[in-house]
């Protein structure tokens, strides 16, 4: 005899740090529906647009999310940028792209960790934390700040990095590759792990295009689609392979993150190495007038910025669309059928950030 | 970048959807922007290049090349045709398009009758003002703030 | 059984973890700290207060004010590389925990340009050719 109970799960709660409210309908223990409620921390950032400066901008859209904040002002940057019909010079390219990658390096080790605490791996949550240290000092003694960089500007990056400070962060890129290659085994091999993910919240291949999942969770499933593939700041240049898995289950998405933070690594010390000399800016003509869109690789997945200018100092309209928004309607795919307890695990397995979902 | 956008209504928007789901395209999202006090604009972005594998090489000349957009005008007091029963993903960002915007759409799966962000109770949105900004400085005063939502 | 090695050695080995207020790290020369105004230096052109994207500077050119918000300020660092004098300063050390709200204000001699035109312009002119 089966009964039915709807159990709240956040928006606070243990294991999701993330104020996202998920209505649970379960049968004894199978959940058999699921209705998200947003709007905890809708905080109206679009709309800002109108008030600002397009220059100032960009220090609010850095602040859509904390994570990835350069990812986003990269996003943002390109689009005014083509707007104007201005290219950033190419050193600024690829210092973009390495403060890009170290946000992702950092942000796929961070949800490691959370995914491990997640089915009750605590010390390997540590150990991911204790990794994650390395760039986050790289971070801080690069650019200013430990998480939110605020590096772009429109037209280019505002700071350049020494060859001394290089070397010294090739050194750092080291210790980081180690300590994930020595979690390598009990992350992907160990058998508490397996039996905690593989199997679970299962999205296909054909579901994964049809729900319009993004990034890992797109790749988990078998496409091998990723942004930095369209070659944007200089990605074109770099020896970039996305990362893809068959399975779409929870394992998979997690196997995708880990290989894609070790890529990461291999692409910020070739970015490093192959640092060309050119000035940091290019001098703006004028203000953005039109319409433009432009995509990038977030690590969660793929972000989107639609702005319109009207030739005057504030644009017209942006519209941001995180990855996570993009990857809820698969969650919500996924969740019912599954155990209460894997619940946790499959809701952080698509690496929800709702605060950019909000915006 | 710039891009070029199909034109569709109301009425052709479903089958040309349709026509882009049969051709495996992704659903990107939805852009709105307001062009008056009564008409809204649409954008669709779709995404086709899922199996492309390398696009790097030809990126100068097709910079984020894949990308089809459809362009809709729509009458903000009409009901606009959902497009959640083509591509369910539809559904968050069209239930968003009604809290900002005041609009409604037709045949929602799940419709949160322009609350998705806000609590049931909450009739108006408190900082929804891509429109209501413009309608409290400009002449159509006596609905008030937030008072298309209705 | 694979982090059989990984815990022996955190056992024998040092804490990765500071104990922060007793021991501190050495800051990075780089960090974006404490911003503070040299405001002999100052000549109140309003740049720093014009770029600000969260307006926490407020200058008032006439009286040779000049006023921060550090609880408004993101540390974005903006008004010191656009300030035209370098007389904004920016310090690697972090702004310690606060328990109330407080506004840094400055007061220094106003721009020489705004007694000329107290003065009159005849003067300034009579100054400009006398230079």
């Amino acid at each position: 005899m089966s009964r039915t109970t709807v159990i709240p799960f956040g928006p606070q709660h243990p294991v999701l740090p993330e104020p996202l409210h998920i209505r649970l309908v379960v049968e004894d223990e199978n959940v058999v529906q699921a209705v998200p409620q947003l709007g905890f921390v809708h905080r109206g950032l679009e709309s800002l647009v109108r008030t600002k400066d397009f220059n100032q901008m960009v220090f609010v859209v850095e602040r859509i999310c904390g994570i990835c904040s350069c990812i986003h002002a990269n996003c943002y940057c390109n689009a005014i940028e083509d707007m104007l019909g201005v290219t950033a010079p190419p050193r600024a390219q690829f210092l973009r792209v390495i403060w890009s990658e170290l946000h992702r390096i950092h942000s796929h080790l961070l949800w490691l960790g959370l995914f491990a605490d997640a089915f009750g791996f605590e010390s390997v949550f540590h150990q991911f934390w204790r990794v994650r240290e390395h760039v986050m000092d790289i971070c801080e003694a690069t650019a200013g700040n430990r998480v939110i960089l605020s590096i772009n500007v429109v037209g280019g990056v505002r700071r350049d990095l020494v060859p001394d400070q290089i070397r010294w962060m090739l050194v750092q890129l080291d210790e980081t590759e180690k300590g994930i290659r020595e979690l390598t085994k009990t992350m992907l091999n160990d058998y508490t792990v397996q039996e905690r993910t593989r199997g679970i919240g299962v999205l296909t291949r054909d579901e994964a295009r049809l729900l319009g999942a993004v990034g890992p969770t797109l790749r988990g499933s078998g496409w091998e689609c990723d942004e930095r593939m369209h070659g944007y700041a200089a990605y074109k240049d770099l020896n970039f392979v996305p990362v893809v898995e068959q399975d779409g289950d929870c394992y998979a998405r997690s196997r995708v993150r880990f290989y894609e933070a070790l890529h990461s690594v291999a692409l910020v010390r070739e970015a490093l190495n192959r640092l060309p000399e050119s000035e940091l800016t290019v001098k703006l003509p004028g203000n953005p007038d039109g319409e433009s869109v432009f995509r990038v690789e977030q690590p969660r997945g793929e972000l989107f910025y639609y702005v319109r200018g009207n030739g005057g100092k504030m644009l017209e309209r942006m519209r941001v669309r995180t990855p996570t928004f993009a990857n809820i309607p698969p969650l919500l795919h996924m969740l019912p059928g599954c155990k209460l307890p894997d619940v946790p695990v499959i809701v952080l397995s698509i690496d929800p950030c709702v605060s950019c979902t909000e915006r | 970048m710039f891009f070029e956008a199909v034109p569709v209504t109301p009425e052709t928007l479903l089958g040309e959807v349709r026509r882009l789901a049969e051709a495996k395209y992704r659903f990107v999202t939805m852009s709105q922007t307001v062009l008056d006090e009564h008409t809204l604009c649409l954008y669709y972005h779709f995404d086709e290049n899922l199996t492309l594998t390398d696009l790097r090489r030809a990126c100068d000349l097709f910079p984020q090349a894949g990308m089809t957009h459809l362009r809709m005008e729509v009458d903000k007091d009409r009901p606009i045709p959902s497009i959640s029963s083509i591509y369910f993903c539809a559904l968050l960002i069209e239930n968003e398009t009604q809290d900002q915007f005041g609009v409604r759409f037709e045949g929602l799966p799940l419709d949160y009758q322009g609350a998705m962000y806000l609590e049931g109770e909450v009739a108006r949105g408190p900082y929804f003002t891509m429109t209501t900004v413009r309608r409290a400085s400009g002449e159509a005063l006596p609905k008030g703030p937030g008072g298309e939502q209705q | 059984m694979y982090m059989l090695k990984n815990v022996l050695r955190n056992l024998s080995g040092r804490p990765a973890t500071r104990l922060y207020p007793l021991e501190d790290r050495e800051p990075f020369p780089a960090y974006r700290g404490r911003i503070h105004n040299v405001v002999e230096e100052c000549i109140f052109c309003s740049s720093c207060a014009r770029l600000c994207p969260t307006g926490a500077i407020a200058v008032d050119s006439r009286a040779g004010r000049w006023e921060y918000d550090p609880f408004l300020c993101v540390y974005c660092s903006v008004c010191v590389e656009k300030c035209p004098t370098k007389c904004l300063k920016q310090e690697c050390t972090h702004r310690t925990a606060s328990v109330g709200k407080f506004l840094v204000s400055r007061t220094g001699t106003p721009r020489v340009k705004k007694a000329k035109t107290e003065a009159g312009e005849r003067k300034a002119a009579a100054a400009e050719t006398g230079g």
